[in-house]
């Protein structure tokens, strides 16, 4: 990380370090909460604006965080921001609070915002840590819409999205492989990815890139 | 104590009351808004509770809702529907309740609770709630008490506390009537 460009954050935080497949971090929200792509959504939304927040809070108070309490610190921070969009999602979109349920107050404990704050919102400035918040965000954002939307779909045989169906399977959504929407197709779908995505990596290691 | 540990116990501190200010900031209009939102749910669960009714009438004492006498497109009375906030036993049960002009129940509805998990949490499914539709009053008792409603295992108290709410509701409601 000699040179450090804003795109280049950014599409670090896509690919590079993929918070769910590169990071292998924040895998229980992912496992639990992909079982459609509105909740996908909801809950990738949900951490984005945690993530967001904590970042520019920590790297903008990162000279004043004392070493010995900055885990206290971005505790408070990052509790901060998750109640917030906690009252937010439940009073606004009660549904989807609903269906999210628990997984909304755990992101005080998601590896993921917690991880970025440490190795990255407290070394580096304001202008780069949202980069990386958004960056990071946009990687969860990607992943777990694949999971939701491949979950969703072979799970129910239709996909629909905030009221409206956007996918439907004809005969097959008449009798769907209801495991999918289930703990076990959650862990079909990540092992089946990751295994894809680590065989691209191997390969390209071989060509040396 | 040193002047560093006082530096760092008051930045924890500084940081502290400006969180909370922050979250007080939000609390406010959220909770204006979840109320909107409860009060949707309790219209919605009042319909619910009482299909055959048109028309909500509410009977008050003071300022506060007692129950609603429900009315149908004629303005015939053909019930009566309630809220009732109840101990359970981990935590208050909010429910909806209807009965029909016999005091038989027409349905209910659990609106909140916090009851434990996998025990009085399932006061909410339909396979209890069901089965009080249609029952006279004098079957309202637990089955153990020669009754028609069958507790939760493991959690006869919560089940009670359903039953002693819809109760109490009757009692007050023939009171005023």
């Amino acid at each position: 990380m000699s040179e450090m460009t804003i795109s280049g954050e950014y599409f670090r935080g896509i690919i590079k370090d993929n918070p769910i497949f590169a990071l292998v971090l924040g895998l229980c929200p992912t496992l639990a909460v992909t079982t459609s792509v509105e909740n996908a959504i909801g809950m990738a939304g949900a951490a984005l604006f945690v993530l967001l927040g904590s970042n520019i809070m920590i790297s903008a108070l990162r000279k004043h965080i004392p070493p010995i309490t900055r885990i206290p610190m971005f505790i408070i921070i990052i509790c901060t921001f998750v109640t917030i969009i906690d009252m937010v999602m439940e009073a606004y979109t009660p549904p989807l609070y609903k269906a999210l349920g628990i997984f909304i107050p755990l992101i005080v404990v998601n590896c993921i915002i917690i991880g970025r704050a440490e190795a990255y919102a407290i070394r580096n400035n304001v202008k780069y840590s949202i980069v990386d918040a958004l960056g990071i965000g946009t990687g969860f954002l990607i992943v777990l819409v694949i999971i939701g939307t491949i979950r969703e779909l072979l799970g129910t045989g239709a996909i629909v999205l905030f009221g409206f169906k956007l996918i439907s399977i004809p005969i097959y959504s008449d009798s769907p492989a209801t495991f999918m929407i289930l703990p076990a197709g959650a862990f079909m779908t990540i092992g089946v990815l990751m295994a894809l995505v680590n065989y691209n990596r191997i390969r390209k290691l071989k060509r040396g890139l | 104590m040193s002047k560093e540990m006082g530096v760092v116990l008051l930045k924890l501190v500084v940081l502290s009351i400006v969180a909370a200010t922050v979250l007080g900031a939000v609390y406010i209009p959220t909770q204006e808004q979840l109320k909107i939102y409860q009060e949707e749910q309790r219209e919605l669960a009042l319909i619910d509770v009482m299909p055959l009714a048109e028309n909500f009438d509410p009977v008050k004492s003071g300022e506060e809702i007692l129950y609603y006498r429900a009315l149908d497109a004629d303005n015939n009375l053909v019930g009566y529907s309630f809220f009732r906030d109840q101990s359970g036993s981990q935590s208050v049960i909010t429910l909806a309740g209807g009965i029909d002009t016999d005091y038989k129940v027409t349905g209910i509805k659990i609106m909140s609770h916090a009851e434990t998990p996998g025990l009085g949490a399932k006061i909410i499914e339909p396979t209890f709630t069901d089965q009080f539709k249609g029952v006279a009053e004098s079957d309202l008792l637990l089955s153990k008490n020669d009754g028609a409603i069958d507790a939760i295992t493991g959690a006869s108290v919560s089940s009670q506390a359903v039953i002693d709410g819809i109760q109490a509701k009757i009692n007050e409601i023939k009171a005023n009537e």
